[in-house]
C-alpha cells in the first residue's frame, strides 16, 4: 500500500546542486509512505541499494502481515525474520516474536523478545515486554531473571554477548553469519539456497524456516500458549532525508519516541506520531503520521531553505516590466512575466516600467496559493525628447519657452510641440514635434551659420534715415501746399510761383526720398531674405521606449531616474 | 527653418505704403493749373531782362475759335513774343506762339519791339502785329523807326513798312478799333517838328499817314506829342464826325500834357470827300506820361475807356508821383479846354481817385498805368491802375489795383504772392479778353519788367467775380 499526501502550488528553493523534486506545492517535505515513493532522481547508488533492501524488507513484512492474519503464524515469523535479515529493524525482531508465541514456540519467542530489548532497551513498551518475557520464562521453567541458562547461556542459548560456549550463535554460525564449515546455520550454502531446495529467504514450501537454532516451526511441535493474547505488532519507520543529516524526532504527545540522525528508522506502535525534522541551513519540518501495525514506512525528505511559500504570477501587457515586492530599495525581484513563490501573507506589489504608469497592487497569497494579477499597463501622459546637435549651449526651447540647452533631454506633455533650437551666429531650427507618450524621441540638430544681417541692417537704418528726410521734405511740401493754396484762394497765386517749384522740389525730394527709401526697404528686406546658406537641419527619429528606472525614496519622497538609451 | 525678421517686414511694407501714397506732385501741379495768376516769362536765351516793359494784349482768332494773346518785349531793341493765354474757355498753352526773331534774326539784332500794337486785320490777314523797331542810337539817326508787322497767318513773314525817319516814328502805337475807317493803328512820332506828330497805319496800306492835327492845338518843340498813346472808341457821329470814330489820347511829356483827340473823318466842306479829321477835345496836364527814354519808375499811364456806362469812354491819367490817377468825363471837355498855354488855369474839370485803401498793400507809383475793361463781365468798364513800386505784403514788388467803375470804394489790389523785390508789376496794364466766345470778360494783365514778366490776373477779387477758392476765378465767375 502506498499512502502518498503533498501540497500542491508550491515551489522549493533549493541549494545550489541538490537534487530537487517538485510536486507543484508549497510544502518542503514531499512524503513517500511505502517504498513505492522511492523516485528520487539522483539518489546515489548507495542509497539505491539501500532502498532494495527496504523495499524487500517491506515486501517480506507484508507477507508476514498476511500470513499473521492467516493465523499462518510460523510463516509469518519467518516473513518477519526474512525482513530482519533484509533491514534489521528491531521491529521485525517484535513482530516475529509474537507470530512465534502464537504459533507456540515459546523459546523462540523468549529469543526474539530479548534480542528486541537488547536492540531496544529505551523502547516505549520495553516494560511491558520485559515483563511478557518474564512470562514466557515462567511457563518454560527458565529462572534466570535476565533470561540467561544456568549454563550461563540466554535461553536462546547464547551468552550475553550473543554467542554460544563454543563461540558460535545460537544458530551455530559464526560470528560473521556462517557455520564453521562455511555453511549457513540453516544448511543453506552460502548463495543462500538450503540443501532441500527452499528459496533463498529461507521460507519453505510448507512455510516453516529450516533454519535456526531450534527446530523449524513447521516441523518441531511446540507448546500451544492458549492464553497467549493479541498483540499488536510492531511497524517499521524509515526516515531519508535531503539533505542527510538532518535529526529526527519522533514524538506521541509530550513524550519523544525516538531520536537521530538521518537516515532513521524507528519502530513502532500503532499510534499518532509527530515527526519533526531539523537541519541548522534548512527550516524545520513537522509532520503528523499515524501508524499502522506491521507497516513499513518510509519517508524521504527533501528540506526546503526558505520558508513556507505561496506563488505569485504578473503579467503585463506589454511585458517587460520590473516587479517590486514589499521593498523597493532592495531592486526588482523580476521582470513580467513574473512567476516566483513568496511568503505567504500580504505583500505591496509595485509593477514599473519605463513610459508607463506605475501600478501598484496590495495581494495576499495564503500557502499554497497561485495569485495571478494580470495588468494593462498605460503609457505615462508625458514623453521624453532628447536633443543632440551641432552646437553644445544652444538654447532649445519648447513651445516658445526655454528650457534647456544642447544636449538636452526632458520630459514634456505628450502632443505637438514646437521645438526650436536656437544659437547666437546660427540660423533657428524649428519643427513641430508630435512627442509621444512614454516614449523617448531622439532629434539630432544640425545648426547651420546665419547670414550676418548687419548690411540688411545698415541698409534698413539709411532707408529710415532717407524716410525721414522724405518726411521732413514731405512736411515742408505741405506747408507750401497750404499756403500756395490760400494764395490761390486769395487769388495771388501765380503759375510759377517759386515756391511751387519748390514745394515740387520738395515733394519730388520727398518721393525721391520715398522711393529711395523704399528701395531701400527693398534692398534691406532682400538682404533680410538673401540666404545663401543652408538652412540648419534636423531630423526627427523614431520615438523609441526608453529604460527608465526611477528611484523614489517612499520615506523622503525623494525621486529620481536613471535613464538609458542610445541612438 | 528659416525666420524671416518681422521688422524688416513691417519696415519695408511701411516704406512700401509711404512710397506708394506719398507721391506729391500732383497737387502742386494742381495748384499750379489752377492759380489764378498767370506768369509769362520770356523764352531761353530772350536778349533783356526787362521782358514785359512793353506788351499789347488782344483777342485773336485762330481756324480753331478765339484766343487772348499776349505780346510782349523788353521795350526798343528787343524782340517780341506772343503767347496764347486763353483758348477757347481754357488756358492757353502759356508758349509763345511766335515771335519776331523766327526768320530775321537781324531784327532782333536790331531790337524790334519799342511798341507793339495788335491789328485785327491787315491787308487781308488777321491778327496782325505791329511793331516798332525804333531803336534808340541805333540807324542813321537816333530818331529813326522803322514799322514792321508780322500776322498770325503768315507768322514767318514780317512785313516791312514804309520807313519815316527822324521823326521818333514808332515810339508809341495804339491800334484802332477792327475797320475802323482811320486805319489800323495810331503811330507816333514824337520827335517830329512842331512838338511832335501822330501817324496812322491805313487799313490796307504799307505806308502811314500823318494825321493833320488841329489848328487849335499849339505845341511847343520838344512836347513831344505822341511819346505815348491811347485810344479808345467813340460812338458813331459823335463830336460831329462820320461814323465811326476814336478816341486818341497823345502825351506831350514835354509840356506835361495829355492831348485828347477825336479823329476820325468828316467833310471838310469844300471836297465833299470825308477827309480824316482831328478834332481837339482838350488837354490835360500835370503828369509826364511814360516816355520810352525816361526811367521805369517814372512817368504816368494813361488810358481811355468808358467807366460809367454812357457809351462816352472817359479819360484816365495818371500821377504817379501823387499816387493818383484823374479822370475826366468827354462831356467836361470840349472846345479844347485846357490846351492854352500850360500855365493856363482853363484846365477842364477833372476826378481825382487816389489809391485806394488795400490792407498790406502800399501805393507807391499808383497812376503809373491805367488801363480800362470790363473785369468782372458786368457790362461796364473798370479801372485798372498799376502802381510799379508798391509793397504788397512787405514786398516791393508792385501792384495792380482794380477799381469796379473806377470806383475805388471797393477796389482789390492784384499781385503774385510771390514776387520779387522790384518786379514793377504795374509798371504797364493792359486788358486780354478771354471770355472770347461769349464776349464781355477781359482779365488784368500787368507787365513787371523788374521781373521779366507779364501777368494775367485771370480774377480781379471784385464782388461776384472771384471769390476764393480752388479753382481758377475766371472758371468759377464765369459758371464753367
Amino acid at each position: 500500500m502506498v499512502d502518498t499526501s503533498s501540497h500542491g502550488g508550491g515551489r522549493t528553493r533549493r541549494a545550489p546542486g541538490r537534487a530537487a523534486t517538485r510536486s507543484g506545492g508549497a510544502a518542503a517535505l514531499a512524503w513517500a509512505i511505502g517504498l513505492g515513493l522511492l523516485v528520487g532522481a539522483a539518489a546515489p547508488v548507495a542509497a539505491q541499494s539501500e532502498r532494495e533492501l527496504l523495499q524487500r524488507a517491506r515486501e517480506a513484512m507484508e507477507r508476514g502481515q498476511e500470513a499473521y492474519l492467516a493465523q499462518s503464524y510460523a510463516e509469518a515469523a519467518a516473513s518477519f525474520m526474512a525482513a530482519y535479515e533484509a533491514k534489521p529493524f528491531s521491529a521485525f525482531l517484535y513482530n516475529a516474536g509474537i507470530a512465534y508465541e502464537r504459533n507456540g514456540d515459546v523459546e523462540r519467542a523468549i529469543e526474539l523478545y530479548a534480542r528486541y530489548l537488547d536492540e531496544e532497551p529505551d523502547a516505549a513498551d520495553s516494560e511491558e515486554v520485559r515483563e511478557r518475557l518474564a512470562r514466557l520464562r515462567e511457563l518454560v521453567g527458565d529462572d534466570t531473571p535476565d533470561g540467561t541458562a544456568p549454563d550461563g547461556t540466554t535461553p536462546d542459548g547464547t551468552t550475553p554477548d550473543g554467542t554460544t560456549p563454543d563461540g558460535t550463535a545460537p544458530d551455530g554460525t559464526t560470528p560473521d553469519g556462517t557455520t564453521p564449515d562455511g555453511t549457513a546455520p540453516d544448511g543453506t550454502a552460502p548463495d543462500g539456497t538450503a540443501p532441500d531446495g527452499t528459496a533463498p529467504d529461507g521460507t519453505a514450501p510448507d512455510g516453516t524456516t529450516p533454519s535456526g537454532t531450534g527446530p523449524a516451526i513447521g516441523a518441531t511441535p511446540q507448546r500451544t500458549l492458549v492464553d497467549a493474547p493479541e498483540r499488536q505488532m510492531k511497524s517499521l519507520l524509515s526516515v531519508e532525508t535531503v539533505p542527510g543529516d538532518a535529526r529526527v524526532t519522533l514524538r506521541q504527545g509530550d513524550r519523544t519516541v525516538a531520536t537521530g540522525p538521518s537516515p532513521f528508522a524507528a519502530t513502532l506502535d500503532e499510534g499518532e506520531y509527530e515527526i519533526s525534522v531539523e537541519h541548522p541551513d534548512y527550516r524545520t519540518v513537522s509532520r503528523s503520521m499515524r501508524i499502522r501495525p506491521g507497516k513499513v514506512y518510509v519517508a524521504i525528505l527533501e528540506m526546503s531553505q526558505g520558508e513556507f511559500l505561496g506563488y505569485l504570477r504578473v503579467v503585463t501587457d506589454p511585458p517587460g516590466a520590473d516587479v517590486y515586492i514589499d521593498d523597493r530599495e532592495a531592486g526588482a525581484v523580476g521582470q513580467t512575466p513574473f512567476q516566483n513563490p513568496v511568503t505567504t501573507g500580504e505583500h505591496h506589489v509595485w509593477i514599473e516600467r519605463p513610459g508607463y504608469e506605475t501600478e501598484e497592487r496590495d495581494v495576499e497569497v495564503a500557502i499554497g496559493e497561485d495569485v495571478t494579477q494580470q495588468l494593462q499597463l498605460t503609457r505615462v501622459t508625458y514623453g521624453r525628447i532628447r536633443i543632440v546637435g551641432n552646437v553644445p549651449g544652444a538654447i532649445v526651447l519648447v513651445d516658445g519657452q526655454e528650457v534647456g540647452e544642447v544636449p538636452y533631454e526632458g520630459q514634456h506633455e505628450a502632443g505637438p510641440h514646437r521645438i526650436t533650437v536656437r544659437h547666437d551666429g546660427m540660423k533657428d531650427w524649428e519643427e513641430l514635434v508630435d512627442i509621444q507618450r512614454g516614449q523617448l524621441t531622439p532629434i539630432r540638430v544640425r545648426l547651420r551659420p546665419a547670414v550676418s544681417r548687419s548690411g540688411a541692417w545698415a541698409t534698413a537704418s539709411l532707408g529710415v534715415i532717407v524716410l525721414g528726410g522724405g518726411i521732413a521734405l514731405g512736411l515742408l511740401g505741405d506747408g507750401l501746399e497750404t499756403d500756395l493754396a490760400n494764395d490761390r484762394d486769395a487769388g495771388r497765386l501765380a503759375d510759377d510761383d517759386p515756391r511751387i517749384l519748390r514745394g515740387k522740389i520738395f515733394n519730388g525730394a520727398a518721393n525721391a526720398a520715398f522711393g529711395v527709401a523704399g528701395l531701400l526697404g527693398l534692398l534691406s528686406l532682400y538682404y533680410f531674405v538673401r540666404d545663401p546658406l543652408p538652412d540648419s537641419e534636423g531630423t526627427v527619429l523614431e520615438p523609441r521606449d526608453w529604460t527608465f528606472v526611477p528611484h523614489i525614496d517612499p520615506v523622503h519622497r525623494a525621486g529620481g531616474a536613471q535613464l538609458n538609451w542610445s541612438f | 527653418m528659416r525666420s524671416l525678421p518681422r521688422s524688416s517686414f513691417v519696415l519695408s511694407l511701411a516704406l512700401g505704403a509711404l512710397l506708394l501714397g506719398g507721391c506729391r506732385l500732383k497737387p502742386f501741379s494742381e495748384l499750379e493749373d489752377s492759380a489764378p495768376v498767370l506768369s509769362l516769362d520770356a523764352i531761353d536765351g530772350y536778349p533783356s531782362g526787362r521782358f514785359g516793359e512793353v506788351f499789347a494784349a488782344y483777342g485773336g482768332s485762330t481756324s480753331l475759335g478765339g484766343v487772348g494773346r499776349i505780346a510782349g518785349s523788353a521795350g526798343a531793341g528787343s524782340p517780341f513774343l506772343v503767347f496764347d493765354v486763353w483758348t477757347g474757355g481754357e488756358i492757353g498753352s502759356l508758349n509763345v506762339r511766335f515771335d519776331g526773331c523766327d526768320d530775321i534774326p537781324e531784327d532782333c539784332e536790331e531790337g524790334a519791339g519799342a511798341a507793339l500794337a495788335h491789328v485785327p486785320v491787315w491787308r487781308g490777314m488777321r491778327d496782325c502785329v505791329l511793331l516798332s523797331a525804333t531803336r534808340i542810337g541805333v540807324g542813321p539817326s537816333e530818331t529813326e523807326g522803322t514799322l514792321r508787322i508780322q500776322c498770325e497767318e503768315t507768322a514767318a513773314t514780317t512785313e516791312r513798312l514804309q520807313r519815316v525817319s527822324g521823326v521818333g516814328f514808332g515810339t508809341d502805337l495804339a491800334a484802332l478799333p477792327e475797320g475802323h475807317p482811320l486805319g489800323a493803328a495810331i503811330i507816333g512820332a514824337p520827335e517830329a517838328a512842331g512838338g511832335g506828330a501822330l501817324y496812322r497805319l491805313p487799313q490796307d496800306g504799307i505806308a502811314p499817314v500823318e494825321l493833320d492835327l488841329p489848328a487849335m492845338l499849339t505845341l511847343s518843340e520838344g512836347a513831344g506829342l505822341g511819346t505815348a498813346l491811347a485810344v479808345a472808341p467813340l460812338p458813331d457821329d459823335a463830336f460831329a464826325l462820320d461814323g465811326a470814330a476814336a478816341l486818341v489820347l497823345a502825351a506831350a511829356p514835354g509840356e506835361e500834357r495829355v492831348v485828347v483827340l477825336a479823329v476820325g473823318e468828316a467833310d471838310d466842306g469844300m471836297t465833299g470827300v470825308p477827309q480824316t479829321t482831328a478834332r481837339l477835345l482838350g488837354c490835360l496836364d500835370g503828369s509826364a506820361m511814360r516816355s520810352p527814354s525816361a526811367p521805369l519808375d517814372q512817368g504816368s499811364g494813361m488810358a481811355a475807356g468808358d467807366l460809367d456806362g454812357d457809351g462816352m469812354p472817359e479819360v484816365i491819367v495818371g500821377d504817379a508821383a501823387a499816387g493818383s490817377v484823374r479822370v475826366a468825363r468827354l462831356a467836361d471837355l470840349g472846345m479844347a479846354a485846357g490846351c492854352g498855354t500850360p500855365s493856363d488855369s482853363d484846365d477842364p474839370t477833372t476826378t481825382t481817385i487816389s489809391c485806394p485803401s488795400v490792407e498790406g498793400v502800399g501805393c507807391e507809383g499808383f497812376g503809373a498805368s491805367a488801363a480800362v475793361g470790363d473785369f468782372d463781365a458786368d457790362g461796364m468798364g473798370d479801372l485798372v491802375v498799376g502802381a510799379p513800386s508798391a509793397t504788397a505784403d512787405g514786398t516791393a514788388s508792385g501792384a495792380v489795383f482794380v477799381l469796379p467803375g473806377g470806383d475805388p470804394a471797393g477796389a482789390m489790389a492784384l499781385y503774385p504772392a510771390e514776387a520779387d523785390e522790384g518786379a514793377l508789376i504795374g509798371e504797364g496794364v493792359g486788358v486780354v479778353p478771354t471770355q472770347l466766345e461769349s464776349g464781355g470778360r477781359a482779365e488784368v494783365v500787368a507787365g513787371a519788367p523788374g521781373a521779366g514778366k507779364i501777368y494775367v490776373f485771370l480774377c480781379t477779387g471784385l464782388p461776384g467775380d472771384a471769390p476764393g477758392g480752388t479753382e481758377r476765378c475766371l472758371e468759377v465767375a464765369s459758371g464753367s
